[in-house]
């Protein structure tokens, strides 16, 4: 079978430019961490879509509006993560909990703003939802329900998975030489797991790619339901998580006994099956507590668990230009029972081991990416790629016609 | 002869033992490599064949889990009664006013100004330079051709890797790993690592 991925969807700066305004400012997006939030005035900056957001607590509530100050441009939170007030450091212009200038040093002498003014100065909020730990951001003026974006199953999953996450987080950013989308298709491709991962990963850990000919034969159709609504309908199929991989033999280590392991319940197991779509053979039987799980988030979040809930990893693909995609990787593990002085060294170890399984797959991305031109070939997809069949259907619809999210 | 048991594992190890006994050819000196099971645990029945009252150990490992499993030999060592000693080879050139903690590490060559204070099981590989004025907090480990300017304080458990260059009076927070070779001229928050397999530096939040 032909992918509908055109060479360009890759390459060409007008198409990311599209992608931005049609997907990453209508979506729910991955924000961060609540855990980072725990106290007032603990706030997290992020660049989302091209806009720099804040996510603030203000007496334990959440508020994400853009991080730019309305007198002089700059931002009013520098730090990645920090605790102060919503205060700009230029001019010390202060924000509360609406966005609301409530304070402008020196308003009367210098400013002479009239209370009208004053009243109009107010900073654009973003619709911010919590799904357990996780926040997700939506930059649309009109954003569709997060219902709408993942289905109740997965939304299920992601909180209670989510619920047992940590609050000591290790977070760094990898800056890589592909288009995401390279990636979000490989997420979707377990097949590669053998070849790509000869020793680090398939030894330890197998995975069951989806053969559904009725499902592939669907693929070859073009999407029918074009209108929003049905554009709407097809992005759930998307998102899906669960118990993935069956581990050869689950290996317990010393620090497994400090954390409250998360355990999967049967809404978590079931996530894998979107409206009668399967996307994986979900691992069944005994060693489903022990699996290697796998959480995709619609269009850039993947959260896994190797190790069956004592850890976590989150990985958020953040497209910066149609060759470039900032890798940001959380790493934490489940919730400690108590504190221990060397559990850096446990994230850090587990970073680590991160970079050494995602170093295979970037650098194979990279190699891909940097041969692709206008003029390479189409790829050909076998049936086992249903999943990345439907979502380039969906996606090719989106960019080429002018109907929208 | 009061004999030196030099305890631990792997270059760590045959490095302060070859040390040792170079330095002081006449002492009695005795290496006791341990062994580390699948889950890195040591097997520390080679410490339960000794009498500690007959002599004194230096722990020797590397700075693998962030210097804490040499803090563990040590403490295994000390439950057991070993009394601990710091090495400082006659061949590092180090100024008076310098205050040295038990099982610390000085090699050849090193450069210690005066007036630095360095903690209990600090490692300093042969090179390392350090300024007038420097405090090495518990547990570090310093890598050969590692600056530190005067007046900097480097946190307990940090790691400075070759060709890091910390600036005088700058603070690096406890648990840090400059593995970046620059010169670092700001001070650096609690466990934030620079490894060259990074872009960028990896924040510990929580």
């Amino acid at each position: 079978m032909r992918s509908r991925m055109h060479p360009s969807y890759y390459l060409s700066a007008d198409i990311f430019e599209r992608e931005q305004q049609k997907l990453f400012r209508k979506l729910w997006l991955f924000a961060g961490l609540k855990t980072l939030l725990p106290e007032n005035n603990c706030f997290i900056t992020r660049k989302i879509a091209g806009i720099p957001v804040v996510i603030q607590n203000f007496q334990g509530e959440l508020h994400a509006f853009e991080n730019v100050c309305l007198h002089r441009s700059a931002p009013l939170q520098s730090e990645p993560v920090g605790r102060r007030p919503l205060v700009c450091q230029y001019h010390a212009w202060k924000y509360d909990a609406a966005g609301q200038v409530s304070n402008i040093p020196h308003c009367d002498a210098l400013y002479q703003f009239s209370e009208p003014q004053k009243k109009s100065l107010k900073l654009r909020e973003f619709a911010l939802r919590a799904v357990g730990n996780l926040l997700f951001v939506n930059l649309s003026d009109d954003p569709l329900p997060l219902e709408e974006q993942f289905s109740a199953q997965f939304l299920a999953s992601l909180e209670s998975s989510s619920s047992a996450y940590d609050s000591e987080v290790m977070v760094t950013t990898w800056q890589c030489r592909f288009n995401w989308k390279l990636v979000q298709e490989n997420l979707r491709d377990n097949n590669h797991v053998a070849f790509l991962h000869p020793r680090t990963l398939a030894p330890f850990v197998s995975f069951l790619p989806v053969v559904d000919p009725a499902c592939a034969a669907e693929t070859q159709e073009p999407l029918t339901d074009i209108s929003t609504a049905g554009l709407r309908q097809e992005i759930r199929y998307f998102s899906y998580g669960g118990p993935e991989g069956t581990p050869s033999e689950y290996q317990s280590l010393g620090w497994h006994a400090n954390v409250e392991r998360w355990r999967p319940n049967t809404e978590s197991a079931d996530a894998q099956v979107v409206d009668g779509r399967v996307h994986n053979q979900p691992v069944v039987g005994e060693c489903q507590q022990d699996a290697y799980f796998n959480w995709l988030a619609f269009p850039n979040l993947h959260i896994a668990s190797g190790n069956g809930g004592n850890s976590f990893v989150i990985e958020h693909y953040i497209p910066v230009a149609p060759d470039r995609t900032d890798v940001d990787i959380y790493r934490f593990t489940a919730r400690k029972k108590r504190p221990n002085p060397a559990s850096t060294q446990i994230l850090l170890s587990e970073m680590h081991h991160s970079r050494l399984i995602l170093g295979e797959d970037f650098g194979m991305l990279e190699k891909v990416q940097s041969i692709l031109h206008s003029q390479a070939p189409v790829p050909t997809q076998g049936i086992y790629e249903t999943t990345n069949r439907l979502i380039e259907r969906w996606y090719t619809t989106l960019l080429e016609t002018e109907h929208g999210l | 002869m009061a004999c030196r048991w030099i305890i631990g594992a792997g270059a760590a190890l045959e490095r302060a033992h070859e040390s040792w006994c170079r330095s002081f050819p006449d002492s009695k000196i005795e290496k006791i490599p341990l062994v580390q099971n699948a889950q890195y645990e040591f097997d520390l029945e080679p410490l339960n064949a000794i009498s500690p009252g007959e002599g004194s150990a230096f722990v020797a490992f590397d700075e693998r889990f962030g210097n804490f499993k040499r803090v563990e030999l040590m403490q295994a060592a000390m439950e057991r009664g070993f009394k601990l000693a710091s090495f400082v080879s006659p061949r590092a050139m180090v100024a008076g006013g310098v205050r040295i903690g038990p099982n610390a590490f000085v090699g050849d060559g090193a450069i210690v100004g005066h007036g630095c204070r360095i903690d209990y099981n600090c490692f300093l590989l042969p090179g390392v330079c350090l300024g007038s004025d420097v405090h090495l907090r518990a547990s570090c480990w310093l890598e050969s051709a590692v600056v530190v300017g005067d007046g900097a304080q480097i946190g307990a458990h940090s790691i400075l890797r070759s060709g890091a260059l910390v600036a005088a009076g700058v603070q690096v927070g406890r648990g840090c790993e400059l593995g970046w070779p620059r010169r670092y001229d700001k001070d650096i928050v609690a466990k934030t690592v620079y490894d060259p397999r990074y872009d960028a530096p990896i924040h510990v939040y929580g």
